[in-house]
């Protein structure tokens, strides 16, 4: 159960950092995205874990929407949808709820949904609480890594790198447990903010 | 003679080793009771729900809950986190149960873990039971595969389908509008943070010196905190808050009452009698008569509750009545000496006495415990000063001789005279229409009300300070709930399982906005039992080798395969969980659980539901206390009329059937008219007031008796003793008119009128004795 509490905050920094503009640490321009636009891309996500004979591996899109949420849209190798925003994280298989985690319930989590909206806005200020921030800077782009400072949550996560140039393009999560989550990112677009019918009606399943 | 100072001797004796007695007590240390509802009736028809009312009210008077607010949310955690820990500290807080740490979560985890085959949500429980299990396992699979990885690969090993933790994320949470952040409960509102700690006191709530320990530690505590932040500000709510506030109101009240009335009557001795003996006599009398009293109700009852106390005080003006008769007799010319003056006075008193212990004796038979104890108190602390008076002022009193007729004595004449004298007939014509006048018009306002919130004394501040957190928190003052009875711990939780599609209708219906049952923490065993199989035959048979394969792992699975079937007292004693366990109230062989309702909006609907269904019973503690209090101020009434039955034969033997009645028409007078009266001045009539006209007529009817006893040149001296008497009484039980306790406020007006009227009238009664002379 604990274990759960911290992989969800986990997928909070993720999420945070994926999308954070992190204008501040950049010598490249990297793109940070405002309220009235949203972010969509591809993620291809492999879970090493002991025990397993091969690594998870997970593929499809997301979009992101500051301020309401964002929704990851897994395609392989099979669909379901999960919705994190400020009332917590919810997983959908179609618009039928499989599983709801309220922000009320679960310590951190409406906390580090607003470490994602201070990301956005570029300030670093909120990550420095929760971790201890060290980047690396290159023409190709930048590297920062992030050790978490809260015991329980260093109890689960070693750290966390993130690497990136316009936007962040892969992130790495090695746990304490040994074993390690690698996501890329693909095929960023800034748009107005359009969702498809199952978007919205995903986003409005959430809500409730 | 001798033998009169043998008796003297050997009372004297026996009132010095009450004391050492009372000395010891008190050394020993005193519990005062000042819980209200103690006083209220035990439920002898249905003792079930008396005792699950009893044990609910004694777990929960130990819960108590502070909200912080200060304008940050960064203060109000620092702020919560040191107020807990500083309550642990000072050892007056068992465990905080608000506290959401890691531990507690871990603690939760583990307890439930061993049992976890038998554990399913009612979501997913519904979903195998339709046969669709691989819902459940597309869940899984997407907690393995999901954004970051939900799913946790040392859980998998245990708990492939992670059914666990979703069966704790489904439990029913405490607080609706909070969160948690840090390990303690914040919510916000109007720009300010607030923090709700609560937990479970390390003494009894009613006991005054764990109350004075835990009142200190607190007022330091905040102190404190509230240096540090300016902007602090505190909601309470808890019964050691309320039994604080109760406790120091009805001792403060106590005291005053007290002191004024042993003042007022001491001052009236000495203005009228002068001279220090009186006064020392008095006193005396009166302080064995309270002094027995008190011990006496602490040897019977085993503690004295402050009302008790509070009436008892108020003693002192009518215990006085009967040195007062006897003080009177310095102004009898035919009383040479003490005792000659104690003959005289005699057959008043003990007739006196004996109506007046009727009166107490019927508050005897009323089924509240509080009353009991006054009437114990009333009738040892009265017995006690009559026998002294009796017994030991014919020996101390060495004042000689008749005094001239004082002033005082002309005084009470005019009173006399009012009701003999021809002339002033229509003078007495006008009282009495008057008094009849304001009846009736009062008659028109009579007003009844039971409302038992009337009798717990929380001052208004508490009162709002609690409702401003309940409202913030988006709990409710759980009073209402369904009792569930069943002969085994198992059959009860199934009844409540039982119970739960109609629950969820009302739930539906807004009937009632949510209720919390311990078979939501604990299925029954049979339930247990059932989930097991569902898991296994719909679950892991059909699924668990493809989900494996499909997420490619390749160890070992370790799912319990005995039958670990979880119990309630298995849940966790701290923690945010804690307070579930107090739904189970022990009931000897038999199994009782309560299913707390929340905002019950339609009492009608859920009575309703339960109504059919045996074992089952709606209790709504309000409503059903105000109820009883109806049917007791009806009941009072019946009381009244007992006491009047059971003092006729008595004055009937004495005075004759005929003027028998003419002595109790003064009181009777005053029962009759005072109910109105003091509803023309805007006093509900409540049992209280009920039982404020038994004592009334007691009371009164002491008046009247002393009246009919007189005759001649005794009747100003004995005019002046029954107003004394009414004077001391007036002050006494005047002042409780002044109480803030709802209660004795009531029984303080009702005496307040009664007595006025039953002084006023006792000269009629005069005429009585007139020809029935004493030998």
């Amino acid at each position: 159960m604990r274990s759960c509490v911290a992989s969800f905050r986990l997928a909070w920094v993720i999420s945070c950092f994926a999308f954070a503009g992190l204008p501040a640490l950049a010598a490249s321009a990297p793109q940070s995205v405002t309220s009235n636009q949203m972010l969509r891309g591809h993620f291809s996500q492999e879970r090493q874990m002991t025990g397993f004979a091969k690594p998870l591996k997970s593929e499809g899109s997301f979009a992101l929407l500051p301020g309401r949420g964002l929704i990851w849209r897994n395609e392989k190798p099979f669909v379901n949808t999960t919705v994190i925003s400020s009332g917590g994280i919810v997983q959908l298989a179609g618009t039928q709820e499989t599983m709801r985690l309220n922000a009320t319930r679960v310590p951190g989590l409406a906390q580090l949904y607003l470490v994602l909206s201070a990301a956005l806005s570029g300030e670093t200020a909120p990550l420095k609480k929760s971790f201890a921030v060290e980047r690396n800077e290159s023409p190709s782009g930048w590297e920062v890594s992030l050790k978490p400072l809260n015991p329980a949550l260093q109890a689960q996560i070693k750290m966390l790198v993130l690497k990136g140039d316009r936007y962040v393009e892969s992130v790495e999560i090695d746990r304490a447990s040994g074993d390690s989550d690698h996501i890329t990112f693909s095929a960023h677009s800034v748009t107005k903010p359009e969702l498809t019918a199952e978007e919205s009606a995903v986003l409005a399943a959430a809500a409730k | 003679m001798r033998w009169r100072h043998f008796a003297a001797v050997l009372w004297i004796g026996a009132l010095l080793s009450a004391l050492a007695l009372l000395g010891l007590r008190l050394a020993s240390g005193v519990t005062l009771e000042s819980n209200i509802l103690a006083l209220l009736p035990r439920q002898e028809r249905d003792p079930t729900v008396q005792h699950a009312s009893d044990q609910l009210a004694a777990g929960m008077s130990r819960q108590f809950a502070i909200l912080v607010q200060t304008g940050s949310q960064e203060r109000t955690i620092t702020i919560a986190k040191q107020l807990s820990a500083a309550l642990l500290r000072a050892g007056v807080v068992a465990h905080i149960d608000s506290s959401v740490d890691p531990d507690a979560q871990r603690r939760i985890g583990a307890a439930l873990f061993p049992h976890r085959a038998g554990l399913l949500s009612e979501a997913d429980r519904n979903a195998l039971l339709s046969g669709d299990g691989e819902s459940l396992k597309s869940r899984a699979l997407g907690m393995m595969f999901g954004l970051g990885g939900f799913g946790d690969p040392k859980l998998l090993a245990r708990d492939p389908f992670f059914l666990l933790p979703n069966y704790l994320l489904a439990l029913p949470s405490g607080q609706s509008r909070l969160s948690v952040e840090d390990g303690v409960l914040i919510g916000h509102n109007a720009g300010k943070t607030f923090s709700l700690i609560s937990g479970t006191l390390n003494g009894p709530p009613y006991a005054l010196d764990f109350q004075k320990r835990f009142n200190q530690s607190y007022g330091v505590i905040v102190a404190q905190l509230k240096q540090q932040v300016p902007d602090l500000t505190l909601l309470r709510s808890g019964a050691i808050f309320y039994a604080h506030d109760a406790a120091q109101e009805a001792l403060n009240e106590t005291s005053i009452i007290g002191a004024v009335s042993l003042l007022g009557t001491l001052a009236l001795i000495f203005t009228v009698f002068g001279g220090l003996r009186p006064i020392i006599l008095d006193s005396f009398a009166v302080g064995a008569g309270i002094g027995c009293a008190f011990l006496g109700t602490l040897l019977i009852f085993g503690q004295v509750h402050v009302l008790a106390l509070l009436f008892g005080v108020s003693l002192i003006g009518i215990s006085v009545d009967y040195s007062l008769q006897y003080f009177c007799e310095y102004f009898d010319s035919e009383a040479p000496d003490s005792v000659a003056r104690l003959r005289r006075v005699l057959p008043g008193l003990a007739i006196g006495l004996t109506t007046t212990l009727i009166g107490y004796c019927t508050l005897l038979l009323a089924p509240f415990p509080g009353l009991r104890q006054v009437a114990t108190f009333s009738l040892i602390g009265l017995t006690v000063s009559c026998l002294t008076v009796i017994i030991c002022y014919p020996l101390f009193d060495r004042n000689v001789g008749p005094r001239s007729r004082s002033f005082f004595v002309r005084l009470a004449d005019v009173h006399w005279r009012f009701w003999e004298s021809k002339v002033l007939l229509p003078l007495r014509v006008l009282l009495i229409v008057s008094l009849c006048g304001v009846a009736l018009w009062g008659s028109t306002k009579l007003t009844t009300d039971d409302d038992v919130h009337h009798f717990q004394t929380m001052s208004a501040e508490l009162r709002n300070e609690e409702a401003a957190l309940l409202r913030l928190t988006g709990s409710s003052a759980a009073m209402q709930f369904v009792l569930v009875h069943a002969p085994s711990e198992n059959l009860v939780l199934e009844a409540e399982e039982h119970l739960s599609s109609p629950l969820a209708a009302l739930k539906k219906s807004g009937a009632i906005d949510d209720y919390v049952a311990l078979s939501q923490f604990v299925p029954s065993p049979a339930r247990q039992k059932q989930n097991r199989a569902l898991n296994e035959e719909r679950l892991v048979k059909p699924y668990l080798a493809g989900y494996l394969e499909e997420i490619g792992y390749t160890g070992a699975i370790e799912y319990p395969q005995n039958d670990n079937i979880m119990h309630v007292s298995d849940l966790p004693k701290t923690g945010p969980y804690a307070l579930v366990r107090l739904l189970n109230i022990p009931a000897g062989l038999e199994a009782m659980n309560i299913i707390q309702l929340r905002g019950v909006n339609d009492a009608g609907a859920v009575r309703a539901a339960v109504a059919d269904v045996p074992g089952l019973r709606f209790i709504s503690l309000a409503d059903d206390w105000t109820a009883l209090f109806a049917k007791y101020r009806i009941y009072a009434l019946s009381l009244l009329a007992l006491s009047v039955a059971l003092m006729y034969p008595l004055l009937a033997w004495r005075y004759g059937f005929v003027r028998a009645l003419r002595v109790l028409a003064p009181s009777l007078l005053a029962v009759l008219l005072t109910p109105m009266i003091t509803a023309a001045l805007a006093v509900p009539f409540t049992f209280f007031n009920a039982m404020a006209l038994v004592l009334v007529l007691s009371v009164g009817v002491d008046y009247s008796v002393f009246c009919a006893e007189t005759i001649g040149n005794r009747k100003p001296v004995t005019a002046l003793g029954i107003m004394l008497a009414a004077a001391g009484t007036l002050m006494a039980f005047g002042m409780l008119a002044l109480s803030q306790v709802f209660a004795v406020h009531a029984f303080g007006m009702t005496m307040l009128v009664g007595i006025l009227i039953a002084y006023l009238f006792a000269p009629l009664a005069g005429h009585a004795a007139a020809r029935k002379v004493m030998s």
